[in-house]
């Protein structure tokens, strides 16, 4: 065997004992006649394997099961602050076309006010084309008032000027 | 580390604490003592065996027992630790840490001889293991220090045997690398 071989062989199966017999006997026989692979195995042996044999047992810190069962504990432990409480799962749980529905409801809603007006004589807004339709009553009912001097003192509601007025008084 | 009973495991996995804890008995200074010997150092030793077990806990209902838990706690536990060193990023002037680790006992102050020697030796392995890779530093911890065969490192590690036959031979050339220029050895 060639020494190049031999040194692989000492700096890793040899010397842990994962060679075959037969391989085995043949590094002895070559270490018996070669003094550079014998220096070489007491070089791996002293260096990179005795120290080890004298290393003392390390045993675990007492605080570390501690430390362990607290973290176990922290993970068995449900998050208790606001944004966790159940009331809140149960919420965003809800089924989506719930959210949907509610979201379509309050859409109607809003619509139904903005198109079907309710109209006071009392001039209360209620918004939208309701303030227009208010106003020109007002102005005209005013104008009216105002160009009709021969029936000022007349309250008689029931001569209007336009037809808009006629039609809706 | 010596073989987990199946009872224990199968009752941890239902969440019986008291199994969990014989485990944990049972497995603690293996798991501690390989992290240590990877990382060099107390606080990221108990730091990386915390994170083991409670990975341990979390997937022990998951654990299928294709293999040993041994060989997946050595595996849980040198991929933490090299996690570990390499988050920390030191840079080791190795032969200076070496010589230091190596400098007489006496040197270093007074004391029952006993405990001297324990500090030396155990100086001594970390000046060894502190000039390796990361791992290299897992192969050699867990063949000398473990004494596992190289099949069960390669499992533990996984990766393939000749793989760990390199990394050995490599690591142990390193190691009569640094001894040789150290000068001086007890």
């Amino acid at each position: 065997m060639k020494c190049n071989k031999v040194m692989k062989l000492l700096a890793a199966d040899y010397i842990d004992g994962e060679l075959g017999e037969r391989a085995r006997f043949k590094i002895k026989r070559h270490l018996e006649a070669c003094p550079a692979c014998r220096e070489f195995e007491a070089a791996v042996r002293h260096a990179a394997v005795e120290p080890f044999r004298m290393a003392p047992q390390v045993k675990a810190p007492s605080s570390l099961r501690s430390a362990v069962m607290r973290r176990i504990r922290e993970e068995q432990t449900p998050d208790r602050s606001g944004l966790e409480w159940p009331g809140f799962r149960a919420i965003f749980r809800a089924h989506r076309a719930a959210y949907a529905t509610a979201l379509a409801m309050a859409v109607l809603a809003v619509a139904f006010v903005m198109h079907y007006p309710a109209i006071t004589r009392e001039g209360g807004s209620l918004g939208g084309g309701t303030d227009v339709l208010y106003d020109y009553l007002v102005e005209q009912s005013s104008a009216f008032s105002n160009g009709n001097s021969d029936n000022a003192g007349n309250n008689n509601s029931s001569d209007y000027g336009t037809i808009v007025e006629e039609f809706l008084m | 580390m010596q073989p987990i009973p199946e009872e224990w495991l199968v009752a941890a996995a239902g969440g019986d604490m008291d199994a969990f804890d014989k485990i944990y008995t049972a497995t603690c200074d293996y798991v501690y003592s390989v992290a240590l010997r990877i990382t060099g150092n107390n606080a990221d030793a108990e730091e990386v065996a915390q994170d083991v077990f409670l990975k341990t806990y979390r997937e022990i209902g998951r654990f299928r027992f294709e293999s040993a838990l041994t060989t997946w706690l050595y595996r849980v536990t040198t991929n933490q630790a090299i996690s570990a060193v390499r988050k920390r990023g030191r840079i080791q002037d190795k032969q200076i840490e070496y010589n230091d680790a190596l400098q007489p006992a006496e040197s270093r102050g007074g004391g029952p001889s006993a405990r001297i020697d324990r500090e030396s030796d155990e100086a001594g392995v970390k000046a060894i293991l502190g000039s390796l890779k990361p791992e290299q530093r897992a192969c050699i911890v867990l063949r000398e220090i473990e004494g596992l065969r190289y099949r069960e490192i390669a499992d533990a590690l996984g990766i393939r045997i000749n793989t760990v036959r390199s990394r050995l031979r490599r690591a142990r050339r390193a190691i009569i690398a640094i001894a040789g220029k150290g000068g001086e050895m007890r």
